[in-house]
């Protein structure tokens, strides 16, 4: 079968799920479908892997049905490629352009995924202000998931770390957990605190996490106070707080930490269990939860004991992580508190030096392994229909680790000798997994290993602001603000074009924006000539395009009518090129191309033809399958009977 | 207590603490019947409940029904006063009974492979050197962890099994479940107690006087009970089942509450 009839097979497949849908009748299916996710698994090398023969499940699972690479979505965003999963469209469909949009009235960026909406209506009495309609956690994402047809139709669906799924659906007869996008209990991506006495670490840096100087009570003992969140129940939301009390004992060379009534020693290089915090809202009566684990990195002769961003408590979550609410705490109970937040590895740490190498694998072993527990956890308790599970440590370990298996990467010689092989070593791992899921194939099951992108090197990064500046797309009218964001440093009235997120640009356009000066008239062959412009760059030092190309994103959708917050083009960058940090915060640095000097040395955000994901399966499959039909393709699978 | 729980030893704990709330409600329900004026409590209810129902056939008359309202405020502080002395002999094995229950469902066991910090508080904090834990029936986890000013020392235990102990400084302390099984007293601490402490804290193994260890804890975590999809303390458990039964031993041994 080829790809378009499998493709009209498995929409035929959907369409007759949602006909019986509406005949109010349910269908009988013995067939299972086991879908195991590894964000960012590269087919390339689970090709090299395998061959090596560090991933000999993958190579029997290949054997018996086929190895392709999955079409990912533009940009090859795990947020934009998993929303196409789920909804079998594309960001025309879910509306989901990249990790970040812009409010195109202010061109304030926020977070595409998820908000937070206040209550519209409150009772203030005193100091307490009381929610009484409105308000929650709102997910964005548009689009109907597929997997709502099958619990129509009688069959039951567990998805578990589903990434864009927060606030986790309430679909009655399915079980949710949400993944990637979920808050750490502050609302950020993933906030860590470092402790320090060491006046040396002290930074004003807030990206990631922040460090807060303790000190010596006099006594060894340093007391840590714990940001928690907002208490939205107060006026002003204030933050709460709560104390740890840090005995440290240098000659033993651990601490004891006292949180809530409990104690946990510490050495020093080790983690802590999970510690629960408690932050009382209203005292007796409203309580936040958060879990966190505490490291020592350092004792003597200065403390140095980093404390991961506070999750949301499985066992009593402040937020719907969830659907049914029980769900979560079902896990926990079975395996542990565990990762909440959406990315749980602390890349940030090593990026900022928090961490060092060993550090920070010392942390990611802990959440792959975590991960892991709830694999076998939710195996056990699978007895039918479908089971989604995901992974995040393929994603965010190749993003750490990349620079370990390419030469040009400019930090591959200074990485130690034990991490030369920890890419094998990762992709070894999640083969166990599937060895694992392998255990399970019958007659009647189907297993589908896949992931939403491959990876490659991210080596130099492209200024894209910058190069807009020096091109005369955006004018600088304050250079000495240029680091900071295209808020304070730019003229509007003399800027046509800002870049913002990982692969976004907009056009500064009149009666869109503020200030914006490309008539409606003029865009698209002002588009046309920009990204003639952004593909015939050259890097100067390699003599290569860092933009494979520019996407004019009314193109890709012709004759729909997209969001006003949708980008107006996809910038595709070429392997080993990525954009800037700079430019993903809005910034306008001199230089235009530079050595990507960060630990986060692979990426995925270039064109998408160049990272695909890969697809695993037990049962033969087409070539040119893309993610967004995997939805489809899973419905065939369990309706393939009926 | 342990002879109670005996039948429910193989069982998850969850079993043992019903049957026991569901026997104590019975038990304090024909405490309540013996060690009340039954005919005086029927009376006063039927008072009350006329009171009520002429209120409700006099709403045209407001006079009428503050008359029967202030009756029936006087019925309800005599019904209180009626009430007092079988709740009084409720009360002691009432409090018996939940520090038992405490002590053997307020505590999971400690867990496996997660370790779990102990610390004792000495009267005076012994020397570094030669100071040793080791454990019986437990892993103890180094390093041993002195704070001079609470003179404590704290470390890590994991993977115990029923009956463990350990020995620090020349001390010995049960950790955990003291046998197998669900009914299993779950000691968190030591303490030096007298007879009526002993009584009330049984979650606590008993110090001797004489001990140089004044006391100790272990970060044991608490325990809930998964019900109708929440998750519940061993006490709310305990308050909710013993109600019920005692509602329907109401009922069958015709009780007036």
């Amino acid at each position: 079968m080829n790809r378009r009839e499998f493709l009209k097979s498995a929409a035929a497949a959907s369409a007759l799920l949602a006909l019986n849908t509406g005949c109010g009748g349910a269908l009988r299916t013995k067939r299972k479908v086991l879908a195991l996710a590894f964000d960012g698994l590269d087919p390339g090398l689970v090709r090299r892997y395998s061959a090596l023969g560090l991933m000999p499940n993958a190579k029997r699972l290949m054997q018996m049905g086929s190895l392709r690479n999955l079409a990912t979505s533009n940009p090859p965003q795990s947020p934009v490629a998993w929303s196409g999963f789920i909804t079998g469209g594309g960001p025309d469909v879910h509306g989901i352009f990249d990790f970040v949009h812009r409010n195109p009235e202010n061109r304030i960026p926020y977070l595409s995924t998820s908000r937070v909406n206040p209550p519209t209506r409150t009772l203030d009495v005193g100091n307490l202000r009381l929610p009484l309609s409105g308000g929650g956690v709102e997910l964005l994402r548009k689009g109907e998931p597929f997997w709502r047809s099958l619990l129509k139709n009688g069959i039951p669906v567990t998805m578990i770390k589903l990434p864009i799924d927060f606030p986790a659906p309430q679909d009655r007869g399915g079980r949710f957990l949400s993944g990637m996008g979920t808050p750490d209990i502050r609302g950020s991506q993933g906030s860590f605190t470092f402790f320090t006495d060491d006046p040396r670490s002290l930074s004003d840096d807030t990206s990631g996490g922040i460090i807060v100087p303790v000190r010596d009570q006099g006594d060894n003992c340093y007391r840590c106070r714990v940001t928690g969140p907002q208490n939205s129940l107060i006026a002003g939301s204030p933050v709460m707080e709560t104390t740890a009390d840090v005995w440290a004992d240098r000659t033993a060379g651990a601490v004891r930490i006292d949180v809530n009534g409990r104690s946990f020693v510490v050495g020093v290089g080790q983690w802590s269990p999970w510690v629960r915090f408690s932050f009382p809202a209203i005292p007796g009566i409203s309580t936040v939860f958060a879990i966190g684990r505490f490291y020592v990195k350092e004792l003597s002769p200065k403390l140095r004991l980093y404390l991961s961003p506070l999750n949301i408590d499985p066992e009593n979550p402040a937020l719907p992580i969830s659907g049914p609410d029980w769900f979560a705490r079902s896990i926990a109970e079975a395996i542990g508190p565990y990762y909440t937040k959406g990315f749980p590895e602390d890349t940030k740490a090593l990026s900022r030096g928090i961490f060092n190498d060993d550090d920070y694998f010392s942390q990611a072993t802990n959440v792959f392994d975590e991960r892991l527990r709830m694999f076998t956890h939710a195996l056990g308790n699978w007895k039918d229909g479908l089971l989604f599970f995901y992974f995040s440590s393929t994603d965010l370990n190749q993003h750490m680790f990349y620079r370990t298996i390419d030469p040009e990467s400019p930090l591959h010689s200074s990485v130690a000798p034990r991490f030369r092989n920890i890419m094998g070593e990762l992709y070894a791992k999640a083969d166990r997994a599937i060895g694992q899921a392998m255990e399970l194939l019958d007659g009647n099951t189907d297993l589908m290993v896949f992931s939403d992108h491959g990876f490659a090197p991210f080596n130099r990064g492209f200024g894209l602001n910058s190069w807009l500046a020096a091109e005369g797309y955006a004018h600088i009218s304050r250079p000495e603000d240029r680091n900071k964001d295209m808020f304070a440093c730019l003229d509007w009235n003399r800027t046509s074009a800002y870049g913002l997120g990982l692969n976004s640009l907009y056009v500064n356009q009149a009666g869109r924006e503020p200030d914006g000066i490309v008539t409606t008239d003029e865009k698209y062959p002002f588009m046309q000539r920009l990204a003639r412009d952004l593909e015939s760059v050259i890097d100067p030092l390699t003599g290569r395009r860092p933009v494979e190309k520019a996407y004019i994103v009314s193109d890709m959708f012709p004759g729909k009518e997209l969001p006003p917050f949708a980008p107006d083009m996809i910038v595709g960058y070429a392997r080993s090129y990525r954009c800037s940090w700079e430019t993903a915060l809005g910034a306008f640095p001199e230089e235009i191309i530079t050595d990507n000097t960060d630990p986060w040395s692979g990426d995925h955000c270039v064109a998408p033809m160049l990272c695909p994901g890969s697809l695993i399966t037990s049962s033969p499959m087409p070539e040119g399958l893309a993610l967004q039909d995997m939805g489809a393709v899973i419905t065939r699978a369990l309706t393939g009977d009926s | 207590m342990t002879a109670l729980l005996a039948p429910f030893r193989n069982s998850p704990p969850f079993s043992g603490l019903l049957a026991i709330s569901l026997v104590f409600g019975v038990i304090m329900i024909l405490i309540f019947k013996f060690t009340s004026n039954q005919k005086a409590i029927g009376a006063i209810r039927s008072r009350m409940g006329a009171r009520a129902l002429g209120m409700l056939l006099h709403l045209h008359s407001p006079v009428t029904v503050i008359k029967a309202a202030t009756a029936l405020m006087v019925d309800n502080l005599s019904y209180l006063w009626r009430i007092v002395t079988p709740m009084l002999f409720i009360a002691v094995p009432f409090i018996l009974t939940a520090a038992a229950l405490d002590a053997r469902y307020g505590s999971m066991p400690v867990p496996r492979g997660i370790p779990t910090t102990v610390t004792l508080t000495w009267d005076e904090l012994p020397a570094r050197e030669g100071f040793t834990v080791t454990g019986a029936g437990i892993t103890v986890i180094e390093p041993v962890v002195f704070v001079d000013t609470l003179r404590q020392t704290s470390f890590r235990v994991q993977n115990a099994s029923p009956g463990a102990t350990v020995t620090a400084g020349g001390v010995t302390l049960p950790i955990g479940a003291s046998a197998e099984g669900s009914g299993s007293v779950i000691y968190r601490g030591a303490a030096r107690m007298n007879a009526a402490e002993r009584l009330l804290k049984p979650f606590l193994a008993p110090l001797p006087p004489e001990s140089p260890v004044t006391g100790a804890t272990a970060s044991i975590p608490e325990a809930r009970y998964s019900i109708l999809g929440g998750r519940w303390s061993w006490l709310t458990v305990f308050l909710v089942y013993s109600s019920l039964s005692a509602i329907a031993g109401a009922a069958v041994f015709k009780v007036k509450v």
